[in-house]
């Protein structure tokens, strides 16, 4: 191999000379890279390979997860992801439940399959918003974002915070919504549905953003299964897989929806598995705002059982962690598996007798979607990357952990 | 030499009465105004599209139209920063270049038929020439500017420019040629007397839209902004630029050169100063009517400037490819044809 040093560009030349390769460093500090490296070889216009250099968000979030007290794991897991906060610890606490053995009652099923949803739209408007400016579109950005800044005031009315819920508790949920929540979230689902169709106009018929996603970064259904792409990476290849109906976790198993698959395979097909999923997600919020029980326990009995009387009264309303705070993690271990809005979380938590979890393996969807993204990089055109990127909804925070 | 009192005074009184020297003075008020307008009408505009206010914090009377002015201010007075592997010279040089060329373009046409710069009515063909070729080496600027910036942002956005120079040149040049077989005549003057009746622009309308698509090409206006596309290439060329450098490249030549373009197709399709039932007297006695009329123009090319900018609230970036494809094939395509609906034109007669 030979390096060609000449003025304003640094050329590597393969083999006898007939491959001359450009190598740009994209990211971590870049406009669109988001906090990730890629190394991206082009030539001329093509991109031949892209190594990534992930780990500059690294928070050692398995590694903290050993040190504190297992509640405390909660709000630090729900920073892997912010915009998906209710869906990654979820997947936490569905590990600590079996654990530790406790029940959840009906309401707060209805209530975390309705604050999941919410998470779901949540981060894939967030995901629509940054990957329309990527592609250019500062309206597709305003509107996505615009409409996430509604949704996360109805977080605050349930939780008290805008994007930290802290929410999904072992056999519950922390806080009951008011009666305005109820009313507030449906007159917000037919905004959102009358709005998304707006961004698709604007954003994806639009012939400048259809041609900037159509047949680019293409992942075949084999590649997607073997790269195991996961969330709309695997749907918009075809793959017809979706942990909410294949586990039937939580009250996912009383709704009528459908999973969303495209069999594109193209940047195209994974942003439309967006739209379909937030206007499925608006579905199974509505079923289930008709069927949540308004009055009752926010946890189970197992864990009414160990609290105060006086605390127990005001469960319906708000759970104190105290009983909480008493208990200690079997030595055993469990799995928490959840389908967030960018693909699945898994946890794997090991208990050792001590109220620290021992271990806590973490998969996140944009780690597992990188070599699937990274395939699809590659033989694309430069300009192709933002438009790729983004339909992966790939989020460095999320991968690195 | 003697310098009565008398003599510095009549002096003094040709000179305030100067066509040149006011033709300098509204031209500079007039395009910081239209400017000023046009980044204010582009900001708002999206702002109201995207369910934003938009600029309001600086004037808020005026409904934020000055924050341009403290933009502006932030960038003068910030560092002039200039990275240890640039070429220095042609680094620093080049945004005073890009701006110099893509003002001074329009400083060769005139603004109404007293109103101009270059008074030898024989000379005016050429000014009209010139100033096409000035806004056409505003792009070579361009190439320079990422070159001498030793990046490989800069370097790839510059040979998206000269890639895409290569697209748009020649539809603009031909829909430009279209018009002047039309008209017959390359003085401006004439070209805006024959649109009396009919403006350009309804006459040929292939041309208008050709050069148009292809303006918006050379000044990195959306969709075209590809240059300097944010998503991959950070700023392109100018991703080493800041401050002063910003202001006269990217950040103000930009605007410059759309402005420059703008009164030229004002004077080519929307019929210049022509304003039917309303003709200026001579210069100095009917000042008021030839700065009526420069104001006239001013609203057409404010017009095709505010198009041009409100294209960003809805379009997201064509890709390199696409674009060139659409210069080659449906540009070039377009203006050959509006070139030869201008030889039709003319070869029946009915051309003004």
């Amino acid at each position: 191999m030979v390096r060609v040093e000449s003025y304003g560009l640094v050329l590597r030349e393969e083999g006898s000379g007939e491959r001359r390769v450009l190598e740009i460093f994209w990211g971590p500090q870049h406009p669109s890279s988001g906090h990730t490296r890629f190394i991206v070889e082009v030539e001329g216009d093509i991109v031949v390979n892209v190594t990534p250099d992930p780990g500059y968000v690294h928070r050692t979030m398995e590694k903290l997860g050993e040190t504190r007290h297992w509640i405390q794991n909660i709000p630090l897991f729900e920073r892997i992801s912010l915009p998906d906060a209710i869906n990654v610890t979820w997947a936490y606490v569905m590990a600590i439940e079996k654990l530790l053995g406790l029940d959840v009652p009906k309401r707060a099923q209805y209530l975390r399959v309705i604050m999941a949803e919410l998470s779901r739209i949540s981060t894939h408007l967030y995901d629509l918003g940054i990957h329309s400016i990527m592609i250019g579109s500062s309206t597709g950005y305003m509107w996505a974002f615009g409409l996430r800044e509604l949704l996360v005031h109805l977080w605050a009315m349930v939780t008290g915070s805008r994007t930290t819920p802290t929410w999904i508790l072992p056999g519950g949920a922390r806080t009951a919504p008011p009666d305005a929540f109820y009313t507030k979230t449906k007159e917000y689902l037919n905004y959102l549905e009358k709005k998304i169709d707006e961004f698709v106009t604007v954003v994806i018929k639009n012939p400048v953003g259809y041609y900037r996603l159509r047949d680019v970064g293409y992942l075949s259904r084999e590649d997607a299964a073997r790269y195991m792409a996961t969330g709309p990476g695997a749907r918009g290849s075809g793959i017809d897989w979706d942990a909410r109906r294949d586990y039937k976790y939580g009250a996912y198993g009383e709704f009528e929806w459908s999973v969303c698959v495209e069999d594109g395979g193209d940047s195209l097909a994974r942003t439309l598995v967006r739209i379909c999923e937030i206007k499925q997600s608006a579905r199974i919020i509505r079923q289930a705002l008709e069927k949540v029980p308004r009055d009752g326990p926010l946890v189970g009995d197992a864990l009414l059982g160990k609290m105060p009387p006086k605390l127990r009264e005001m469960a319906s309303r708000r759970v104190k962690l105290t009983a909480l705070f008493l208990m200690r993690l079997p030595p055993a271990e469990a799995v928490g598996v959840t389908e967030g809005g960018r693909g699945r979380f898994l946890f794997h938590v090991l208990g050792d007798g001590t109220e620290r979890p021992h271990r806590v393996r973490i998969t996140t969807p944009s780690w597992q979607n990188l070599r699937a993204m990274i395939k699809a990089f590659i033989g694309s055109r430069l300009m192709d990357l933002p438009a790729i990127y983004g339909s992966f909804g790939y989020f460095p925070p999320e991968q690195d952990r | 030499m003697n310098a009565t009192p008398e003599a510095i005074a009549q002096l003094i009184q040709s000179a305030l009465l100067s066509p040149r020297v006011w033709f300098f003075a509204v031209m500079l008020v007039a395009s910081s105004a239209v400017l000023l307008l046009a980044v204010w009408f582009e900001r708002k505009a999206a702002a109201r599209v995207q369910m934003r206010v938009g600029p309001y914090h600086a004037s808020p009377r005026l409904g934020g139209l000055l924050q341009l002015v403290a933009d502006a201010l932030k960038f003068i007075i910030s560092e002039p920063i200039v990275h240890r592997g640039a070429f220095r010279i042609l680094f620093t040089w080049g945004p005073p270049i890009f701006i110099t060329l893509a003002f001074g373009a329009s400083l060769l046409l005139p603004l109404t038929p007293d109103l101009r710069l270059i008074r030898d009515p024989g000379l005016l063909p050429y000014g009209l020439v010139f100033s096409l070729a000035l806004l056409l080496l505003v792009s070579i600027s361009v190439v320079i500017i990422g070159w001498s910036a030793n990046n490989r942002f800069a370097y790839i956005g510059a040979a998206r420019e000269a890639l895409l120079v290569a697209a748009y040149e020649v539809p603009l040049l031909l829909s430009f040629l279209a018009m002047v077989i039309l008209y017959g005549t390359l003085n401006p003057l004439e070209i805006v007397a024959k649109q009396y009746a009919l403006v350009g622009a309804v006459m040929n309308p292939l041309a208008f839209l050709a050069f148009m698509t292809a303006v918006a090409m050379a000044t990195a206006r959306f969709p075209f902004e590809i240059a300097d596309y944010e998503g991959d290439v950070a700023t392109g060329p100018y991703s080493d630029y800041g401050g002063v450098f910003l202001v006269l490249s990217f950040a103000g030549g930009t605007y410059y050169a759309a402005f420059s373009y703008s009164f030229l197709a004002s004077l080519l399709f929307l019929g210049g100063w022509s304003l039917p039932g309303f003709s200026a007297g001579p210069w100095p006695q009917d000042m008021l009517g030839h700065l009526m009329l420069s104001a006239w123009v001013f609203v057409k090319v404010a017009a095709l400037m505010f198009f041009l900018v409100f294209l960003r609230a809805v379009m997201p970036v064509l890709r390199l490819d696409h674009a060139l494809a659409l210069g080659w094939r449906g540009l070039l395509v377009m203006s050959v044809l509006s070139l030869a609906w201008s030889v039709a034109l003319r070869l029946a007669g009915a051309a003004p």
